[in-house]
């Protein structure tokens, strides 16, 4: 039987208000699924909580297998976590920056510059290898963040909205490289605000309203849900979002 | 030792992103200014030497004794410890709670535990060296021009700014765990000034209290200061204490 790449199970987080109210969530291993929502839904803090930033008032996470919160340094070796606006060292150049993010996972120093080497060339940055990331453009950045993010090979990528603010070539070319990794093997969970992305790119997506999931499945399976025959994803998530307070339509029992 | 992700391995990081920050703050970002930088911290060191020599060498105005220097030298630290523990106190609310790789590196394996040693660590070398760039040069002249006991001022040195470091980390977390932490970075910022700030306001009260007057440098040189220290040690090639 195969493990799911996330297991979330009845996860709470409460801030002022519940930022994430018995969360629900599950992700098979090798899949691509976007995670839509408002703002304030609880997309970043269900992810952060994932990542190992924040520590969940209750519940349980699971990462292939590995509980989160019981064994976070293992749990942490297989996942790769993007923010909405990813850091990167201005000092460093993109190769030293690779380096170190390779060296924070264990990946030992050859190692780390071979696959560095590579995944600048394959982002089209290797010109810029050598340089520090200082003057970059936000798109560069994004780019950068998101080789350090495979260059120590994470089973679970997680990204927080990773084409905002992007040109239309990076946006195209952070994709390719998403799906590339995806028919390699690894499974990637992203949030977005574009909701044609998602159509586009994700097997399964998931909806979060008011710290809850409150539709989930494939798209065909939400405009079922939302009783939009052709309906774009855009007004099946306007439906969804709009319904009744925290009521769960879930649709994926497979 | 040099292990990814070991406690050196860090540390090499952290000082990587340390030094070329202060380059960067010193040379308005342009790479070319380096070797002017050198020259001008180079002659800096000199003059600061000169200086030091004219205060405490052998053809000063006047002859020091051993307690004057002392008292002088004490001051020359223990200046630097409030402002030492306010610059620390700085450092650790940007490096602990708002620096923008804790996602990268707390998100990562990597033992948190080990990369905060670090970073307090460099906190605490950092406000050390602010220390040492007031009080070397008078530590130097004196090591030449009397006694190599002088030497013991360093460790004195690097246990203040040590010290400075526990008591911001303290005060900080303190800070942290009662008003949370949005607020923390600005209250550290006001507790950082008025810490800074205490020392030179503590001697101007002694001055005014002890001795009716305003400068600091009277009530440091002032008998009343004087006679309240121990003995000092006696030493060879020393001037008496007066």
């Amino acid at each position: 039987m195969q493990v799911n790449a996330l297991e979330i199970r009845d996860l709470c987080k409460k801030f002022d208000r519940p930022a994430v109210d018995h969360l629900n969530l599950t992700v098979r291993a090798g899949e691509f699924y976007a995670l839509l929502g408002p703002n304030g839904a609880g997309k970043t803090t269900s992810l952060r909580m994932v990542a190992g930033l924040l520590r969940p008032d209750a519940g349980s996470i699971s990462v292939f297998g590995r509980d989160v919160l019981a064994n976070p340094v293992e749990a942490k070796k297989t996942v790769a976590w993007v923010p909405d606006e990813p850091m990167i060292y201005d000092r460093l150049t993109p190769m030293e920056y690779l380096e170190f993010v390779a060296g924070l996972w264990g990946v030992q120093p050859a190692a780390a510059e071979k696959r560095a080497t590579e995944l600048l060339e394959w982002l089209k940055l290797a010109p810029h290898a050598h340089e520090r990331c200082e003057g970059f453009s936000k798109g560069m950045r994004q780019k950068v963040a998101l080789a350090g993010a495979l260059v120590h090979d994470p089973e679970l990528i997680i990204l927080d909205e990773p084409l905002t603010g992007l040109d239309a070539a990076s946006a195209r070319l952070v994709k390719d490289v998403l799906l590339q990794r995806v028919s390699q093997g690894a499974t990637v969970i992203m949030t977005t605000h574009i909701l044609e992305v998602a159509e586009r790119m994700a097997q399964r997506i998931g909806v979060i309203s008011q710290g809850r999931l409150v539709a989930e499945g494939t798209l065909g399976e939400l405009r079922k849900l939302a009783g939009k025959g052709e309906g774009t994803l855009e007004e099946v998530f306007l439906d969804i979002v709009s319904g009744p307070e925290g009521e769960a339509r879930e649709l994926d029992a497979a | 030792m040099m292990a990814p992700s070991g406690i050196f391995w860090l540390a090499r990081h952290e000082m990587r992103l340390s030094w070329r920050d202060v380059m960067a703050m010193m040379t308005a970002g342009r790479r070319s200014r380096e070797i002017g930088v050198l020259i001008f911290v180079l002659v800096a060191a000199i003059f600061l030497h000169f200086l030091a020599w004219t205060l405490a060498g052998p053809s000063g105005a006047e002859p020091r004794s051993r307690i004057d220097l002392l008292v002088f030298i004490t001051a020359l630290m223990v200046l630097p410890f409030s402002l030492m523990t306010s610059q620390a106190m700085e450092s650790v609310t940007r490096i602990f709670y708002s620096r923008s790789d804790l996602d990268l590196v707390l998100s990562s394996p990597a033992s948190a535990r080990k990369l905060f040693a670090v970073r307090m660590g460099a906190i605490a070398l950092s406000t050390t060296l602010l220390s040492l760039l007031l009080a070397a040069p008078l530590i130097n002249v004196l090591v030449v021009t009397q006694s190599a006991t002088w030497l013991a001022a360093y460790p004195v040195l690097i246990s203040l700014g040590t010290v400075a470091t526990a008591i911001s980390l303290t005060l900080t977390m303190v800070l942290f765990a009662v008003i949370g932490a949005r607020r923390t970075r600005l209250i550290a910022q006001i507790t950082a000034a008025l810490v800074g700030a205490s020392f030179i306001i503590g001697i101007q009260l002694a001055a005014i209290s002890s001795m009716g007057t305003l400068s600091r440098m009277a009530y440091l040189t002032s008998d009343n200061l004087k006679g309240s220290l121990p003995e000092s040690i006696p030493c060879s090639g020393c001037p008496p204490a007066q």
